[in-house]
């Protein structure tokens, strides 16, 4: 008895149709799930630095951590600064992240006072010709002297305003010294200024800071997203805007990037900073007569 | 090969096939390594910054007689406890502290008042100007040896309500009150500018908290201090001695690269004391450094007596020991002179003197002799010292023999009917209503002589000095001689010697603002009033329009809007008539005062028409003057053509070339107030277009003619 084969169409179309798709995710997929397409993440600190604009900033740093094909990180800049805690917080997380990838920094139109000190843990640090660069220093309201009564008693002398103006003035100091060790030891030979000139705290343009060796190229985001994969070791690299992926994860970001009480009106620009210390560089009182 | 190696074989394929692309793609995309650098660490040992090291300095006070006063009238910009530093170690020299409080407007003659006592005057953070008129005490008190600390600081501006709340550009945007410093400053050659003083290399905890280490040499101000810190200073600049310099590090906030730029100042011949900077003379800041060493130099300088009292107005301040007073003109006291001998003791007991009545000076005192200028026995020696000779009407002839005609320093009286006082270089005056001080310095006793007619006039004559009321009083060496404004018979002015000015001050302001190609008659003005008086300018244009302290103590105003629209706001017409005490305005223009409608009419000539005005002495009656040509004009309906009431004079009309010949074109009137009689003149011709000698004749008259006006 003669055995024909007799194909079985239905289940032969199945299965083709089965071992392509196998095949594709055999020799696609599976490759690309091993090795997948490496991204440069793009942080965009373009606020003011406090402690709310920090979560989201943090928020991006993690993203950039987790997700496996990010490689490096570009920091693009746009900020005045702000608090002095939030400021440095900012630089030492970024300073961390730049021990895992390379976090190259990029300068849109400014990073002055605390965002040049975030800055500071990027490296290169791009930005154009006439950002406004610098602005090295720090400064604050002297809290009032209240004096003594009896009516309010408290535990201490200075528990009410906590410092008096001798103190604040040592305090306002040890924050500038941290402010230029810091730019001394992550500039190193690449500073032309003497700490002293640095503490006039002038802002410089893009290209006066690249001559100073505050910041090390006149170039925009591609060239900085370029470098970063180049220290990275990628090529052929997407890029992520990690702060719209954190935005589209938790929109509740914006909320708290608009509540800080020393943000600057809306309209008129002014701001109404508590009683405190600042990394900030104010750009109103430049223009206000 | 067995099939189940071929098998193996077979299942492996899928595996190395995607093994082969892993790498393919490891290769395409990651060619490289990223190789964490090495971050450096911040050397924690620079941050930690040092302490502030204070010091004190107690030394030993240096005893003072001075007596300071404490300017507290220009909203000065100081905290309850500021000058508790400097109060005490004023105290502690001995010197007496007085505060100058806020005056009313129109008062600041007060100051003057005040400064006589006084032998030092600070003025530490002044937000408001300092009027013209306390301007000229200030700098008479400082010609006279007193001395003037004058302090600014950046850091106290023209202060705002302050509150807890207030916002940041409250703080940050001030005003600043360096033109206030700078109004009194000026006028002894000192400027402080707008900025301040930072070194960012080596400060005192903060860049503007300024170290400065480099002194001027041989000034005790400054002897023995090594270092003095200021807390935010001005600096200065100016012809004096600058007495506390930076190094080449310190700068100033508004001019990059300039350096050796001073702190403090020493000016007018070491009387004034310029600061940059009142934080260092205030706790704790004066413990700083070397600070309480200068603040107690500071104290040592304010405290000391350096004040000259050689003139009649520092009544009764020349004085320096218990005064004798003394009658000499009878051998009783008068009653007149014992009753005011009392009001005059106390008002001495005041200024910390004795006075006791004696009939001689007493050993040890200063004396004041009062009596009549027909028995001046007791003080004919200190009459003679002064080259002072009474002659008396019986007298007359031996004394103008004895005196001979080279003694040109002598003085002669003749009584009667018509007796006069002739004094040389000064002119007639009579005897009535005439008072004669005689001032004599000396170290072991000050004289002062007050003769007058009778006892009436002594008592007059002492009211006078108490008031320090010395208007209608010519001093000549130490002998002064006063007219109290009662008739004086055969009172004749001398004409001033060439070269020597008459008294009155005159502003010459130009309206000239409005458009080129036009122009005033200042210069013109200028040159014919500068020889004979005390002549100020005030272009608007150049100027800006004056406040009302600039318009202050001129006796004749000159307000030329030339060929330019007049304009009141400009020249601040109604603030001048309403505060003008005596003198008076011209108001010069060849365009209206006021809105008209009327077509203008140009003025090509001018007649006299009222000859025997004193405006148009020189001028003849009906003639004719023609002007310079000119585009501008002013209605004739301007002025009416009425006939003038008895208090205006028509003086020139326009002339019989110009359009509505026999117009007014300038007319004079006198203002009769309350207090005061104001004269005005206007003139609607520009005087640049008079014939030379025309324009000097009727500017002279006219300027004369307005000066009268208080003596009226």
């Amino acid at each position: 008895m003669e055995l024909r084969y007799r194909p079985n169409w239905p289940t032969l179309l199945l299965g083709s149709i089965l071992f392509v798709l196998l095949t594709w995710a055999l020799l696609h997929q599976l490759p690309q799930a091993i090795v997948p397409r490496p991204a440069v993440g793009i942080i965009r600190i373009n606020d003011d630095i406090w402690y709310g604009s920090n979560i989201l900033f943090q928020a991006e740093i993690e993203a950039a951590r987790r997700d496996r094909r990010i490689r490096a990180v570009v920091v693009q800049f746009d900020s005045p600064g702000g608090e002095v805690a939030a400021s440095q917080s900012l630089f030492l997380e970024l300073q961390n992240l730049r021990r895992e990838m390379p976090v190259v920094g990029s300068v849109d139109s400014m990073a002055a006072s605390g965002a040049y000190y975030a800055a500071l843990a990027t490296d290169p640090i791009y930005a154009k010709p006439s950002s406004s660069v610098g602005n090295v220093g720090v400064w604050g309201r002297v809290p009032p002297d209240l004096g003594v009564n009896d009516f309010i008693i408290t535990s201490g002398p200075f528990k009410l305003t906590g410092s008096n103006r001798e103190e604040f003035l040592r305090e306002l100091e040890s924050v500038k010294r941290e402010f230029l060790a810091t730019v001394v030891s992550q500039r190193g030979a690449r500073l032309t200024l003497t700490p002293a000139e640095l503490s006039q705290g002038l802002l410089y343009s893009g290209r006066e800071a690249v001559r100073l060796g505050l910041i090390d190229h006149i170039g925009g985001q591609t060239d900085a997203v370029a470098e970063a994969a180049r220290q990275a070791g990628i090529a052929h690299y997407d890029t992520v805007d990690l702060e719209v992926r954190v935005l589209g994860e938790r929109p509740r970001y914006y909320s708290l990037n608009e509540s800080w009480v020393g943000a600057a009106d809306p309209v008129t620009g002014q701001r109404n900073l508590p009683y405190g210390i600042y990394l900030l560089y104010d750009a109103q009182l430049r223009g206000v007569p | 090969m067995t099939a189940k190696v071929k098998l193996a074989l077979v299942s492996l394929l899928p595996f190395c096939a995607v093994a082969l692309l892993c790498l393919g793609r490891w290769l395409w995309f990651y060619p490289g390594r990223y190789s964490a650098p090495d971050i450096p660490e911040i050397d924690a040992s620079q941050i930690i910054p040092p302490l502030v090291e204070h010091s004190h300095f107690a030394g030993t006070p240096a005893a003072g007689a001075g007596h300071v006063i404490i300017d507290l009238a220009h909203e000065n910009n100081l905290e309850v406890n500021d000058l508790a530093s400097l109060r005490d170690r004023l105290a502690a020299r001995g010197a007496t502290v007085e505060n100058y409080y806020k005056v009313k407007e129109g008062e600041e003659g007060e100051l003057a008042k005040r400064l006589h006592r006084a032998t030092a005057l600070v003025v530490l953070a002044p937000t408001v100007k300092f009027t013209s008129i306390e301007q000229q005490a200030i700098a008479d008190f400082v010609a006279d040896g007193g001395r003037l600390l004058i302090a600014a600081d950046p850091t106290r501006p023209v202060p705002k309500e302050e509150n807890l709340t207030a916002s940041l550009y409250d703080i940050l945007l001030r005003t600043s009150a360096v033109p206030a410093v700078n109004s009194l400053a000026n006028t002894f050659g000192v400027i402080f500018f707008d900025d301040y003083l930072y070194n960012v290399e080596e400060n005192e905890g903060n860049y503007r908290n300024v170290g400065f280490t480099r002194f001027a040499e041989k000034q005790p101000l400054v002897q023995g201090i090594e270092r003095v810190v200021f807390f935010a200073a001005h600096s200065l600049r100016g012809d004096g001695i600058p007495l506390i310099v930076g190094d080449a590090h310190t700068r100033s906030s508004v001019r990059s690269g300039e350096s050796d730029l001073a702190a403090a100042m020493l000016a007018a011949g070491g009387h004034v004391l310029a600061l940059g900077d009142i934080t260092f003379l205030t706790t704790p800041y004066h413990t700083v450094g070397d600070n309480d060493r200068f603040l107690n130099r500071i104290a040592d300088w304010l405290a000391e007596n350096s004040r000259q009292r050689d003139e009649l107005d520092d009544f009764p301040y020349f004085f320096e020991r218990p005064i004798s007073l003394v009658e000499f003109s009878s051998n009783f006291l008068a009653p007149q002179l014992i009753t005011y001998s009392t009001h005059l003791q106390a008002f001495l007991e005041q200024s910390g003197y004795t006075l006791t009545v004696r009939p001689a000076p007493a050993p040890g005192t200063d004396v004041i002799f009062v009596g009549l200028f027909d028995d001046t026995d007791m003080v004919e020696e200190y009459l003679v010292a002064a080259g002072v000779t009474i002659t008396r009407t019986e007298e007359a002839s031996e004394s103008a023999t004895e005196a001979g005609e080279g003694e040109e320093e002598s003085i002669e009286e003749t009584y009667g009917a018509t007796s006069i006082i002739h004094v040389s270089g000064l002119g007639k005056i009579g005897v009535e209503g005439t008072t004669l001080y005689l001032l004599i310095p000396g170290d072991e006793r000050v004289t002062l002589v007050v003769l007058a007619k009778d006892y009436g006039a002594t008592v007059n004559a002492l009211r006078r000095l108490m008031a320090r009321d010395l208007s209608g009083c010519v001093p000549t060496g130490v002998v002064t001689l006063c007219s109290t404004g009662e008739e004086q018979a055969g009172l004749e002015e001398e004409e001033p010697a060439a070269g020597e000015k008459r008294a009155g001050r005159v502003l010459i302001l130009a309206d000239d603002i409005r458009s080129e190609g036009k122009r005033t008659s200042l210069p013109e003005f200028m040159a014919i009033l500068s020889d004979t008086y005390d002549v100020t300018t005030w272009s608007v244009a150049t100027d800006g329009v004056p406040e009302a302290d600039d318009l202050a103590g001129y006796d004749v105003y000159i307000m030329d809007s030339g060929d330019y629209a007049f304009d009141l706001e400009n020249t601040r017409l109604p603030a001048i008539l309403a505060n003008l005490k005596a003198g008076g305005v011209m108001i010069v223009g060849e365009q209206p005062l006021f809105p008209i409608t009327a077509t203008p009419e140009p003025i090509h000539d001018l007649q006299v028409a009222d000859a025997t005005h004193p405006l148009a002495t020189g001028f003849r009656e009906q003639e004719v003057i023609a002007l310079h040509a000119s585009e501008s004009g002013v209605p004739s309906i301007m002025f009416s053509t009425d006939e003038p009431d008895e208090d205006s004079a028509i003086i020139f009309t326009r002339g019989p070339d110009s359009p509505a010949t026999g117009t007014p074109a300038l007319v004079a009137g006198i203002n009769k107030k309350e207090d005061t009689i104001e004269r005005v003149i206007i003139a609607v011709f520009s005087f640049y277009r008079l014939p030379e000698e025309a324009r000097r004749k009727l500017t002279l008259n006219a300027v004369a003619w307005l000066m009268e006006a208080g003596q009226e």
